[in-house]
């Protein structure tokens, strides 16, 4: 069963870093600029869901101005990159990212202190089943990894419109060896 | 041109790197003829940032605190004294950086630090090179002990706490150690080890792991610990966001039911409040405590002041204390010379919240300090 258990907590370490990848490899697909500042954009939208959580918003609204607060950096950000990714100076772009993810971090440090956030103070609500268990969080990591995996397989294999976008071209040996054109 | 801006270059380096040697402590006069007022100048250095940052930002509060009181007591005597904060990250490499900054840049000869051991360890090396004089109140790592001629702490050595770790857990047939990669962590590890060898060589340790140092996901190594047939478990972290969060995916494991063994990183009131439940009845083997009524009254007033002294514990707050009382007034004696203030610190004797008389008889650490053992009950350590 330990074993079990440790692929369990590993699948949901995993889908958080799958989440984050597929953020990374869609803007690379598109721009063939990787935007290595999506960390700290992402860190920002979490800042912003536990600000607001704290100052007493409920956890769905939190979540939709966290969302929301990271794309918009994101958005702001292609205006930083545009004239590097137009001109295909690709250095020059990721290092304009990796600036621009360290000058938020600061900010970040800054804004909200050195310490290490806790959005749940007590231990998180646990699932268990047969002598393993899952935190509530890990298992909704977990779902939302599948659908993400689901509807990008739909998206990319099976709508014309995913075959011929940008990010879907590199999976044209996954659609042959599904029998796509 | 390019041989004239290497020039301009070489000149500007060439000041920086002098202005550096000034073997005078910092000390600037000011004030009329009548009442000539000497600052001197005292830096510091703690973890400001970081999963140490509690214990920077407590101490932070304890001495500017104290420091306002030691300025009016002193306001008469011409003589002043600021601190030139600077963060260790409790980190060796940053606290090195912070050293250099507050000796070649603020050309400062007493230091109040570092914090944490790694910190310490840092920048131990250069202290005799920049005739630099620290007194640290936090630093407990055994193999601080005889490196420097110009570095002395407050704290116990870790070696003590090592031993009543090692005790506690003799107790058990079986037992499992988990250790963050951290300077202090792995020290404490090895004294609790070499006490369970030479004094319970009967419990045998099923599970002896490490973890890389600030790691926040803990859960296979806490799923192998809860699989292991241990009866007892020492837990080994910094104290902050990694002691929080391991407690907690403890926590998450119902049927965990293994002794809990803990040192300073367990005292921490976030730690406990983290996990009530699973650290009831958990034993903590750490500093003595400062019973005290002053002295909690005197902290009352601190955190009503400055903010929550929650993480650092009575011990350390007094070390904080101590180590700015000591070296501020050896700083007015010896007019700020590093030299004399090490002589006084290896030979002196001093009074202060930790003891009413300690020394440091030209060793590193503080003589007569031990450990105290402590139970948390009902959510709180208790001295047993």
């Amino acid at each position: 069963m330990l074993i079990v258990q440790i692929f369990i907590n590993s699948l949901v370490i995993g889908t958080q870093v799958l989440l984050l990848a597929a953020g990374l490899y869609l803007i690379q697909a598109v721009t063939k600029t990787y935007h290595i500042a999506l960390g700290a954009i992402a860190t920002a939208g979490a800042y912003t869901y536990y600000a607001l959580y704290e100052a007493g918003l409920s956890g769905w609204l939190c979540l939709v101005a966290g969302l929301a607060g990271a794309g918009l950096i994101c958005w702001l950000s292609f205006f930083l990159l545009r004239k590097y990714i137009n001109a295909s100076q690709d250095l020059l772009a990721l290092l304009s990212s990796l600036t621009l993810g360290v000058a938020m971090e600061a900010l970040m440090g800054i804004i909200f202190g050195p310490e290490g956030r806790f959005l749940v103070k007590g231990v998180l609500p646990v699932y268990e089943w047969a002598g393993l268990h899952i935190t509530q969080v890990g298992l909704w990591t977990i779902i939302l990894g599948v659908v993400t995996a689901a509807a990008s397989y739909v998206f990319f294999i099976s709508i014309t419109l995913g075959q011929n976008h940008p990010c879907g071209i590199p999976a044209s040996s996954l659609r042959s060896y599904h029998g796509h054109r | 041109m390019t041989k004239k801006i290497v020039s301009i270059l070489l000149g500007l380096t060439t000041l920086l790197a002098l202005a550096g040697c000034d073997g005078e402590t910092d000390v600037k006069t000011s004030g009329s003829g009548s009442t000539e007022v000497k600052t001197y100048r005292i830096g510091t250095i703690g973890p400001l940032s970081g999963d140490a940052a509690s214990y920077g930002i407590e101490t932070q509060r304890i001495m500017d605190y104290r420091l306002a009181e030691i300025n009016k007591e002193y306001a008469n005597k011409g003589a002043k004294f600021e601190l030139v904060y600077e963060d260790g990250k409790c980190d060796g490499a940053a606290a090195a950086a912070a050293f250099q900054k507050l000796t070649d840049v603020d050309g400062i000869k007493l230091i109040i630090g570092g914090g944490c051991s790694s910190e310490t360890l840092g920048f131990l090396p250069m202290l005799e090179d920049k005739g630099v004089v620290a007194l640290s109140f936090l630093s407990s790592n055994p193999e601080l002990e005889g490196k420097s001629k110009n570095f002395f702490t407050l704290s116990y050595s870790d070696s003590l706490v090592g031993a009543g770790l090692g005790s506690e857990l003799g107790k058990y047939k079986k037992v499992d150690l988990i250790t963050e990669q951290n300077d202090y962590n792995i020290a404490l590890r090895k004294v609790t080890l070499d006490t369970l060898a030479k004094n319970s060589p009967d419990t045998q340790i099923v599970l002896d792991e490490t973890f890389p140092k600030g790691s926040t996901d803990l859960r296979d190594l806490l799923a192998k610990v809860n699989a292991s047939d241990a009866e007892a478990i020492l837990i080994n972290a910094n104290p902050g966001v990694t002691t929080i969060a391991l407690v907690k995916q403890l926590a998450e494991i119902k049927d965990f039911n293994k002794k809990i063994i803990g040192q300073v990183g367990l005292m921490g009131q976030d730690a406990i409040d983290a996990a009530p439940s699973l650290l009831e009845g958990a034993i903590v083997v750490d500093a003595p405590n400062i019973k005290n009524k002053d002295f909690e009254d005197y902290l009352k007033k601190i955190t009503d002041a400055k903010g929550p002294l929650d993480n650092i514990g009575p011990y350390y707050a007094g070390t904080s204390l101590d180590c700015l009382n000591i070296m501020t007034s050896l700083a007015a004696k010896e007019d700020g010379d590093p030299q004399k203030v090490r002589d006084d610190l290896a030979t002196g004797t001093f009074s202060g919240w930790i003891a009413p008389s300690y020394s440091f008889n030209g060793k590193t650490f503080v003589r007569g300090v031990g450990y105290a053992k402590y139970v948390i009950k009902n959510g709180k350590t208790v001295l047993q």
